[in-house]
């Protein structure tokens, strides 16, 4: 399937079809990814600040009981998100903020995963305040930068339109 | 003159205005501040309603400086985005309620501070000796302190309802000859 057929796909779905039907779900979706941001990235914060060692009372293992705020967070905007693009495909599919924003997402998503397999283990039984090793500190560095980046590069979306 | 005209009529008000990334730029800047005022009270808000106990409310405490640096970045660019829009945002209602959620999401987090005011993750002065994990996670979490937390919860996202419903009843007064 190439793009313009996927386009075409995700513009008569059923969720392309509501979306564009009443104006009140865009909006209402709006709302939902903000509120979704603010999960997402008050939980990042608070994870990846204590992986940095910046909350040093703070043990590893109890911040990363914040995971699944952070997960559900990420779920809304993945949901909203997809809805907008069915909104209108090619609008968001060719804006380069968009494509921008998405492989950002994909970044993060993949540093989220490498920590979640190689790392969350050991980090979840280090005590507060314990030196952690220089790759989870870049590993949470490179989240904060990635997902605040997702931020901005979603803002930039109505400036190359 | 009319102050708002005024102010929607300055030069910065105008580069806001007119020039391509400075709107963006700006609601760029303002959901940055978003995640970090929102996105720490909300973290808060959960640990004290119960949820993620190994957290010691202190050390959230020294996390507040995050949440005021977001705050900070949503005052300053929010005074320049409403200075581009001066003159319709004072009669736009979601403007008004966001500005009211906003003041009382203030409140609320004073009040749940106060509330809180004893350290939850030390010894208990009284009793002495290193407190179970159960008497750490409860202390100095009242039913007052729960109480603000939820409320303090609703407010913020009201905020974030009222602020998204800015641009619309703005679009739709334009499209109906008002504002």
């Amino acid at each position: 399937m190439d793009v313009a057929h996927f386009f075409a796909f995700a513009h008569d779905t059923w969720l392309g079809q509501i979306a564009r039907d009443s104006s009140y779900v865009y909006t209402i979706g709006l709302v939902v990814h903000f509120t979704g941001l603010a999960l997402l990235m008050g939980a990042m914060l608070v994870i990846d600040l204590t992986l940095l060692g910046l909350a040093p009372t703070i043990p590893p293992g109890a911040a990363l009981k914040l995971l699944p705020v952070a997960i559900i967070g990420f779920v809304l905007n993945l949901l909203t998100g997809i809805t907008f693009f069915c909104f209108d495909p090619e609008r968001f599919g060719l804006n380069p903020a968009f494509q921008v924003k998405m492989l950002l997402v994909l970044a993060a998503g993949l540093n989220a995963l490498w920590f979640t397999f190689a790392e969350h283990r050991e980090v979840a039984r280090s005590a507060a305040g314990a030196p952690l090793p220089l790759k989870v500190k870049i590993s949470a560095s490179l989240s904060l930068l990635l997902w605040f980046g997702v931020i901005v590069a979603g803002r930039m979306i109505v400036a190359f339109q | 003159m009319d102050l708002f005209a005024w102010l929607q009529n300055l030069p910065l008000s105008e580069w806001v205005q007119t020039s391509d990334y400075g709107f963006p730029l700006l609601l760029a800047a303002h959901s940055i501040g978003l995640a970090g005022v929102v996105g720490v009270l909300i973290i808060l808000n959960l640990r004290v309603l119960g949820y993620a106990e190994g957290i010691p409310i202190a050390a959230l405490r020294r996390l507040m400086p995050v949440a005021w640096l977001g705050f900070i970045v949503n005052a300053l660019s929010g005074v320049l985005l409403f200075m581009a829009n001066a003159s319709r945002l004072v009669t736009n209602w979601a403007f008004l309620l966001k500005m009211s959620a906003v003041l009382a999401g203030g409140i609320v987090t004073w009040v749940l501070w106060r509330a809180l005011n004893e350290p939850s993750d030390f010894t208990h002065p009284k009793r002495g000796g290193a407190p179970t994990s159960a008497a750490l996670a409860a202390y100095g979490v009242t039913r007052a302190a729960r109480i603000t937390a939820g409320i303090s919860m609703a407010v913020w996202f009201a905020a974030i309802l009222f602020g998204r419903v800015i641009a619309y009843v703005m679009d739709h007064a334009i499209l109906h000859g008002g504002g």
